[in-house]
């Protein structure tokens, strides 16, 4: 079954030329222009695996497009951000964005990245069957993608639910940014790349909400540990 | 520099002494023209008839001392505290001249060198007279005896000269007061005349030295004619920024312009080479071509942004080891590549409070370009020089010419020798590290190994331990 990507971009050749270019892996695209009818797109009811999303659009920018998008939506965003611009980049992911690609890119970049975000939404379905997962009050549901803290239900994007269960399945052990980012990001993890410390922020700020109590730690240099608390 | 201030005073290559001594010289031309027509103004006497009653005074004064020299044996010496005394008490200064040997004997303070020529023309004199000069006046001669001792008596003012007139009696006191007070006087004039040259000297130099933001704003206030040419100036370094910034903005627009067209020139290429079924290999090497502008793109813009100071230093703690061991695990594997030997040593503890990212990349391009360079091996060694840390990268290749060792670090220079594309790179690599590290506060530098080869030395601020 062809998956569905919304691509939010403001230059029309490019997003033909996308279009074209992915149809034959087995995407099927959906193409906004401008902030506003992207937003509208995504929150119209109808339903896509990644939404493709530009940060230099006219009118609303990609920025605005994912904080309104994050208010109501956890589909997976992966934005293109400028080259050059590392700002950007740091900034979407603090807005909940899944993923990020420099533009211009090498197209094979983008169809490795859709590709593993949507592995991983796959992965997430498949482990339906798998068991809960309770440590102390918090809560996570692999079948129907719901975490919750103390009743409370979490929001949670799909790669912040990846990285909550990846950490719960490893409740006391550490879990080291190489096994977050081929897990859950289905990259591997180059040098100074600060996406899974940005998840990983948003998520302990997201468990700080309803809880205010340090449930994941930083090993410094390696990697985050999930403690239960007594 | 300090120690050769009195350079200023030559006034062959300076206006600061120019202007100084000329004033100066003038100053003291007039001063010593002024005192010595005062000092001749002073000596001139005059003489005027007596007045009456100082001549009833003076007979006063005449009749006292005949009537004490008379009681008593006097010398000479006596006879001066005499009239002292006799003069303080009655408020006139008296004047004894010896008749036979034109010696005198005074009872009032004061002028060592006082002028006797006046009193002398007047021995012959019968009648009372006054004589008067700038500092004195006199009235006499009044014959007595004293002690065998033919006399004659005059009473009168003197006027002592006060403050100045004392210092004026003291001719080394009086020449260095005058030389001093002019001096300072003039230099203070030449100062002022000269500092704003000097302030607009700096302003310029600053200039020369690559600070576009500098401006002659102290000199610029004044409403004279330095005050115009300070205003000149910051008219001049304002066009020249502008000018130097749209050159500057201009580069960076153009790569941010060839984005969009690169985009869709990638995407292009990707669909091509899906859809072909047998492989083309130009398609490849458009392929390869495109990453390379691609690459040099995101190199002009980085530099653009570090240019221009517009670089977020995203600045946290980071060991060194942190730093470099994947660092150095990249290296070391294109090194193995291409048959060249990597060693990395360095203190695990130490920690920087850097960008990490933006170290790591410059760090990244000095050794890709060492590793381009080399002939067999390449090395990155840290040394502790007191609170900064240097990371030296050796490799053992050609070296450079003396006088590029710093032109190596600017925009798009390619070493003369080694102009060939086959070296590959952008021209931007050491730039960008340069730039990274100057955003740091840090410096960067190259120099020739005696042994052979280059070294590129980073010197960053470091945190204990």
């Amino acid at each position: 079954m062809d998956k569905s990507i919304l691509l939010i971009d403001d230059d029309t050749e490019l997003a033909a030329l996308l279009g074209d270019y992915l149809s034959p892996q087995g995407y099927k695209l959906t193409l906004a222009h401008t902030g506003k009818q992207g937003l509208a797109l995504a929150t119209s009811g109808q339903h896509f695996d990644v939404i493709l999303l530009d940060v230099m659009l006219p009118e609303l920018d990609g920025f605005e497009v994912l904080k309104q998008l994050r208010q109501t939506h956890l589909t997976p965003v992966l934005m293109l951000t400028a080259k050059g611009d590392d700002f950007d980049r740091i900034f979407g992911l603090e807005l909940g964005a899944d993923d990020y690609l420099p533009k211009p890119f090498n197209p094979r970049e983008l169809s490795a990245r859709i590709k593993a975000i949507v592995r991983r939404m796959e992965l997430l379905s498949v482990t339906c069957q798998q068991q809960q997962l309770q440590i102390d009050k918090l809560h996570l549901d692999p079948s129907t993608q719901k975490a919750s803290l103390s009743g409370i239900e979490l929001e949670l994007t799909g790669t912040e639910f990846g990285m909550l269960h990846l950490l719960m399945a490893n409740t006391g052990k550490l879990v080291t940014k190489q096994d977050l980012s081929e897990k859950v990001l289905g990259r591997k993890l180059s040098a100074f790349d600060r996406s899974i410390d940005m998840h990983v922020s948003n998520l302990r700020r997201k468990l700080a909400s309803i809880a205010d109590q340090e449930r994941i730690r930083t090993i410094r240099g390696a990697g985050y540990m999930l403690v239960e608390i007594r | 520099m300090k120690s050769r201030w009195w350079l200023k005073l030559n006034p062959l290559n300076s206006l600061f002494g120019r202007i100084f001594l000329w004033f100066w010289l003038t100053a003291l031309i007039m001063i010593i023209a002024t005192g010595w027509t005062s000092r001749q103004l002073a000596e001139q006497s005059s003489y005027a008839p007596a007045e009456a009653a100082q001549v009833k005074k003076l007979h006063q004064m005449g009749a006292k001392l005949q009537e004490l020299a008379e009681k008593r044996n006097i010398d000479e010496a006596g006879l001066a505290r005499w009239l002292k005394g006799i003069g303080m008490r009655s408020r006139v200064g008296l004047l004894l001249l010896n008749q036979q040997n034109d010696t005198y004997i005074r009872g009032f303070p004061g002028d060592e060198r006082f002028n006797i020529q006046p009193f002398l023309s007047l021995k012959e004199q019968t009648g009372m007279i006054q004589v008067e000069s700038l500092f004195w006046q006199f009235t006499g001669p009044l014959p007595v005896t004293l002690g065998n001792q033919q006399y004659l008596l005059f009473s009168g003012r003197h006027r002592p000269p006060g403050m100045l007139g004392q210092i004026m009696e003291h001719p080394y006191l009086l020449a260095s007061l005058v030389l001093g007070l002019s001096g300072s006087l003039c230099m203070l004039l030449a100062w002022s005349l000269i500092r704003p040259i000097g302030q607009l000297k700096q302003a310029t130099q600053a200039m020369a030295a690559g600070n576009l933001h500098s401006r002659a704003d102290q000199v610029a206030h004044r409403h004279d004619e330095v005050g115009q040419l300070g205003r000149e100036f910051n008219h001049m370094a304002d066009k020249l920024q502008a000018l130097v910034d749209s050159q500057k903005r201009i580069l960076a627009d153009i790569s941010h312009e060839l984005r969009s067209p690169l985009a869709r020139l990638q995407v292009a290429i990707g669909i091509a080479q899906q859809r072909e079924q047998q492989v083309i290999p130009e398609l490849a090497r458009i392929e390869h071509e495109a990453n390379r502008i691609d690459t040099m793109l995101e190199h002009v813009l980085t530099l653009a942004k570090l240019d221009a100071g517009q670089q977020k230093l995203v600045k946290r703690r980071i060991s060194l080891d942190e730093l470099l061991a994947p660092l150095c695990q990249d290296i070391q594997f294109e090194a193995k590549a291409k048959q060249r030997r990597f060693e990395c040593n360095y203190p695990q503890q130490k920690i920087l409070d850097i960008d990490a990212r933006l170290v790591s990349s410059a760090l990244e391009n000095v050794l890709r370009n060492a590793l381009r360079y080399c002939v067999s091996r390449v090395s990155l060694d840290c040394i502790q020089q007191g609170e900064r840390l240097q990371i030296r990268i050796i490799d053992d290749g050609p070296g450079l010419p003396e006088d590029e060792l710093q032109a190596v670090f600017k925009p798009f220079y390619r070493v003369s020798s080694a102009r060939n594309r086959e070296s590959g790179g952008t021209g931007l690599g050491l730039a960008i590290a340069a730039g990274a590290i100057a955003s740091h506060g840090g410096r960067i530098w190259a120099e020739n190994l005696p042994q052979g080869g280059l070294q590129v030395t980073m010197e960053l601020d470091s945190l204990e331990p």
